[in-house]
């Protein structure tokens, strides 16, 4: 493990033991990314720092939980990730519920303009495009830097699949930003 | 295309290859067109990408975290040890959860009239802490005070705490709405399921397989009540994937609707069954 890890592995047991601050410390060391990554995924900051803030719930409650033959960071950016999907599942309940039949789609960039992440607004719309589990493969290997196998851990997927909904979500975001003709195979089919 | 294609334009897409490797790689792609139209837009697709500003919170935004953590978490030792006693009475949590929302409910209705706007809002949003405090646990509080940063934010984080509670309390008046509001017609056919009692249905369905329980009966049941009682519970919380698997009768001669659902953290399944029109969980599987 790294000194990182391993730090973080320390930090976990003295919170278990009842030092609170040893979670504050491990916020401290995650947060900006665990926020990242919730931006990402959700576009919106408002919705980015509800993901945050539920994710370390969920770590804090879940806490004795941890099991140290993993990296803790790979543990949390799991959490974070399914908390973006849970998060987004359940935008998208309530705009099917919200929406009477005949309604006109509503006009994606005026209602979260002013919280938009800081992207082009056309990769952002691009990135929106894309089915969570491929746009996730996207923000932890090319916006987070992961390798494909941490980005693996971290989704608890095969190497294999990651590679393929990264493929496909890259190739979709440059078919998005007219950088690209797809063939007949589509980016969000089943993964392969 | 096939898998080794896939990842030869992977590899050099992402620059994983060298020397002699990288040499064959690139002269492969360059002699197949699809290969080399693949590559292209994986190169300009994460060009785009490498366009995008890092995100960073703002400073408003941390402190505002950091403050509702500080709120939320203010428990933290005892929710811990609240965890592990529940491994070994899973019936008293429920209750303790049922009786801590009848108290905050009943505290709600005696102290709001006498209020307005904001004092009203930051009572209840105390009302709810103090409540979760009896449903974590009921051992005496002695937990000490989350500490972010250092002392110069703690104005800051005073003021994002204030702004938090109100949330809070705004939250907590949404999820005694959503509980006690009647149905918004969004109707689902479910399996009827048949089980000498419900806890049989909880040991035989940690894989969610019903079907041997599933009866030709079905039975209509609201799917948003469904979903904003699983909403109001916190033992619901920390999960996703939730879906209501079918109805079954229970040993009293009441109806369960039984709820699948997953640990966001571990990831497991599990199953749970409601009594939704109490809108209080009965159980939930191991």
């Amino acid at each position: 493990m790294t000194h990182r890890a391993d730090q973080d592995v320390d930090l976990i047991q003295r919170y278990l033991e009842g030092d609170v601050d040893a979670f504050a410390e491990l916020m401290r060391a995650h947060e900006d990314r665990v926020f990242g990554i919730a931006m990402r995924m959700m576009r919106d900051r408002d919705a980015a720092l509800d993901v945050t803030q539920d994710t370390f719930l969920t770590v804090f409650r879940k806490a004795d939980r941890y099991k140290a033959e993993a990296a803790f960071s790979t543990w949390l950016y799991r959490v974070t990730v399914n908390t973006c999907y849970d998060h987004l599942r359940r935008q998208k309940r309530k705009r099917t519920e919200q929406i009477p039949e005949g309604h006109d789609p509503p006009d994606r960039g005026s209602a979260s303009a002013m919280a938009a992440v800081e992207l082009r607004p056309d990769l952002e719309a691009a990135l929106m495009e894309i089915s969570p589990e491929f746009r996730a493969a996207i923000v932890l290997v090319d916006m987070q830097g992961m390798s494909l196998d941490q980005a693996a851990d971290t989704l608890d997927v095969p190497t294999g699949t990651v590679k393929s909904r990264l493929f496909r979500a890259r190739r979709q975001l440059a078919a998005e930003l007219g950088n690209f003709s797809p063939t007949a195979e589509h980016p969000n089919e089943a993964d392969s | 295309m096939n898998d080794n294609d896939r990842d030869l334009i992977l590899d050099l897409a992402g620059s994983r290859l060298t020397g002699d490797e990288a040499a064959a790689a690139e002269a492969r792609v360059a002699a197949d067109p699809e290969l080399r139209h693949e590559l292209e837009a994986q190169r300009s697709a994460m060009a785009a990408i490498q366009t995008a500003a890092a995100v960073e919170m703002t400073v408003d935004e941390r402190a505002y975290l950091h403050a509702s953590l500080i709120e939320q978490l203010h428990l933290a030792p005892q929710a811990v040890q609240a965890a592990q006693e529940t491994r070994t009475n899973r019936w008293l949590a429920p209750l303790a959860g049922l009786a801590a929302v009848a108290a905050v409910f009943i505290g709600a209705l005696v102290v709001l009239p006498n209020m307005s706007g904001d004092d009203a809002a930051s009572s209840a949003g105390a009302e709810i802490a103090a409540a979760d405090t009896t449903a974590a646990d009921t051992t005496k509080d002695t937990s000490p005070s989350l500490a972010f940063g250092d002392a110069a934010d703690q104005e800051s984080r005073e003021a994002a705490g204030e702004a938090s509670g109100n949330d809070l309390a705004e939250e907590s008046a949404t999820t005694t709405a959503a509980a006690s509001a009647p149905a918004v017609g969004s109707e689902l056919l479910v399996p009827m399921l048949a089980a000498s009692d419900v806890d049989e249905l909880h040991s035989a369905t940690q894989q969610r397989s019903l079907d041997a329980y599933a009866t030709s009966a079905t039975v209509i049941v609201d799917e948003a009540l469904v979903f904003d009682c699983i909403a109001a519970l916190s033992d619901l919380a920390d999960t996703t994937d939730r879906e209501i698997l079918g109805v079954a009768e229970n040993s009293d001669g009441g109806f369960v609707t039984i709820i699948g659902y997953v640990d966001i953290a571990t990831g497991e399944p599990h199953v749970a069954s409601l009594d939704v029109a109490a809108c209080a969980m009965i159980d939930a599987s191991s």
